[in-house]
């Protein structure tokens, strides 16, 4: 049995995982192992190059803590080196019920794992984002998760193993799940987005995002913000912050307008290709973060690209 | 456990309040659960200078409660004001805890405070603060709910809170939006990437909320002086039968390296003039740059 584990109870967000796992199995001279609870449908997941398909029988979908018991008692069977599941919100659960209940390192979110021979090592983003923390493992096992969208996954039609069903000891919860609806508004998946016109407290009002949001329909963009006005303010939903709290993404395109950039929301765009700041405050540690800034009233500068852009639309 | 009806104890009115105040001293059945929230005494990362080449500066770092768990106080609190509950406070963290993040937390109207203290050492998290504050809560005897906050703002891994549950073997729910206590089981609602799962669970449990979950009040500095420090209590690791807590090393893990993260070089490119001119010069360059249309 590798090393090596992907643990998921959705299937399709294994992919999300795959290529740092196999990275790192291949530094132990194998290919990671795929554990799911039975009956779940493979399809383009099973051909992704893994060592060995196992699925968990008589688990109930969607309690975590079942699922965690059983990859734990699995783990304490089969010890593994490193566990990893994707970073959705079941998943993040799942990963540390699994570890508490086996005695693992701990390590969600996690940037990078290092083998290096028998020594394994993690780093993780801390304090806002702007310390990179990097930790030995002492457990028996490293379990550890990822966020979504971080990797693409490795190309399909490579072998498929064989899927061995397995029967193991879990711990019924306590935990009744009554009744699961559907989110009435299914929010925006940023991390998707190409473009993305983000905005901080410089915003005076909430009747003011009218014009952020004319703004970025101009240029063809998804709106983003800062934690203060998710969590404080309440001003725009959660999926919308940008930052280490928030969202990681990676547009073409961002742009920053009356954000301070604070580490913990710059860690969040680190990836964009081009940042674009607007602020009026020439202090703002925004502006070191920008490949283009402009030091000025937001209330000058959006409207300026509104009718800018409008203009050139109609021409 | 809550023979009264919701009418009844309105905290609105400050009459019937008094009368169940009476009626809380006369009869402990009616006071309600005990509630154990955890808070976590965190450096403040807004405010934390970094050096670009050594790394994060702590001394002389401010600190402060973790925002998150003043929601789970809140929750604590607003749970005592409707059914009558008993809110204790349980920090495992630096020595100065006791006078800041306790305080506020009694503030906000909790009726006690516990930290484990590990003096002048400040630690983010460890197998051993999992251990501390289960054995802790062992220590205070019976318990109906704990509470913590989502994550903590220094290291967000939403695990102490889960880890103690498992300890205790108690069920744990994370990431709660909305709550509900009835008849000795609680009932709460939170949201999944596609979906708001609704789970119920019998007490004792320990859950998580988010900071969605309420608006926290905010005690006044005043208040804040004013809670005598009768109602804080500092316990030693020693006293929960553990060895000093290590910010550097346990059972788990051992912290090596603390370093800057590297953030992307970009152009630093300011555009200067009018509004208008600003404008234009700017649409020109991302054009330029291939990111528009």
């Amino acid at each position: 049995m590798s090393k090596v584990w992907v643990y998921t109870e959705e299937p399709k967000a294994a992919l999300h995982v795959l290529t740092p796992a196999t990275h790192i199995a291949s530094k132990l001279g194998e290919k990671p192992a795929l554990i799911v609870p039975a009956g779940k449908n493979l399809e383009g997941v099973s051909d992704r190059g893994w060592g060995k398909i196992i699925a968990l029988k008589g688990l109930n979908d969607g309690v975590s803590f079942e699922q965690a018991s059983a990859l734990a008692t699995l783990m304490k069977k089969e010890e593994p080196k490193i566990v990893i599941l994707p970073g959705t919100k079941l998943g993040k659960e799942i990963a540390a019920f699994s570890a508490a209940l086996s005695g693992a390192t701990y390590a969600p979110e996690v940037s990078d794992i290092f083998v290096d021979g028998e020594v394994v090592r993690y780093a993780r983003a801390i304090l806002g984002g702007g310390v990179i923390a990097t930790y030995r493992v002492k457990a028996p096992y490293l379990v550890a998760t990822y966020q979504l969208y971080q990797y693409p996954p490795p190309e399909g039609g490579q072998q498929i193993p064989e899927t061995i069903e397995m029967e193991v000891l879990a711990e019924r919860s306590k935990v009744s799940r009554m009744e699961v609806k559907p989110l009435e508004k299914v929010g925006v998946d940023l991390r998707k987005a190409d473009r993305i016109v983000s905005v901080g407290r410089g915003l005076a009002k909430k009747e003011d995002l009218d014009m952020i949001k004319k703004l970025a329909e101009l240029l063809k963009a998804e709106i983003g913000c800062t934690r203060m006005l998710t969590e404080d303010y309440k001003w725009l939903p959660a999926e919308r912050q940008v930052g280490l709290t928030g969202v990681i993404v990676s547009p073409r395109l961002y742009m920053a307008i009356g954000i301070s950039g604070q580490i913990q929301h710059v860690v969040g765009f680190n990836k964009a290709k081009i940042v674009v700041a607007i602020n009026k405050d020439k202090n703002a540690p925004i502006h070191q973060h920008a490949d283009y800034s402009i030091v000025d009233d937001l209330y000058k500068i959006v409207p300026a690209l509104i009718s800018y852009l409008e203009k050139n639309k109609s021409q | 456990m809550f023979g009264t009806s919701k009418k009844e104890f309105s905290y609105d009115q400050p009459l019937t309040s008094t009368v169940n105040f009476i009626k809380q001293i006369m009869n402990p059945r009616l006071i309600g659960m005990n509630i154990i929230v955890l808070a976590k005494h965190v450096v403040d990362t807004a405010a934390l200078r970094i050096d670009p080449k050594t790394g994060p500066v702590f001394r002389g770092a401010l600190t402060k409660i973790s925002d998150y768990d003043k929601n789970a106080i809140e929750e604590a609190v607003r749970i005592k004001e409707k059914t009558g509950a008993k809110v204790t406070i349980l920090c495992l963290g630096p020595a100065e805890a006791a006078r800041t993040t306790l305080k506020e937390a009694v503030a906000m109207g909790a009726d006690e405070a516990i930290l484990v203290s590990t003096g002048s050492s400040y630690v983010f998290s460890s197998a051993l603060t999992v251990t501390a504050l289960s054995n802790a809560i062992r220590k205070l005897g019976s318990y109906d709910l704990i509470i913590s906050g989502e994550v903590s703002e220094d290291i967000y891994q939403a695990y102490t809170g889960l880890a103690v549950a498992v300890q205790l073997g108690i069920p744990f729910i994370g990431g709660v939006i909305k709550m509900e206590v009835k008849d000795g089981k609680i009932r709460v609602e939170r949201k999944l990437e596609w979906e708001v799962e609704v789970l119920e669970t019998p007490l004792p449990a320990a859950i998580s909320v988010t900071r969605e979950i309420n608006q926290p009040r905010i005690p006044t500095t005043m208040q804040i002086m004013k809670v005598p420090l009768t109602k804080i209590k500092t316990i030693t690791p020693g006293e929960l039968g553990l060895s000093e807590i290590n910010d550097k090393e346990d059972d788990l893990a051992v912290l090596e390296k603390l370093e800057p993260a590297r953030m992307a070089r970009r152009k630093g490119i300011r555009i200067e003039g009018t509004p208008e001119e600003a404008v234009e010069k700017l649409i020109d360059a991302l054009k330029k740059e291939g990111v528009l249309g």
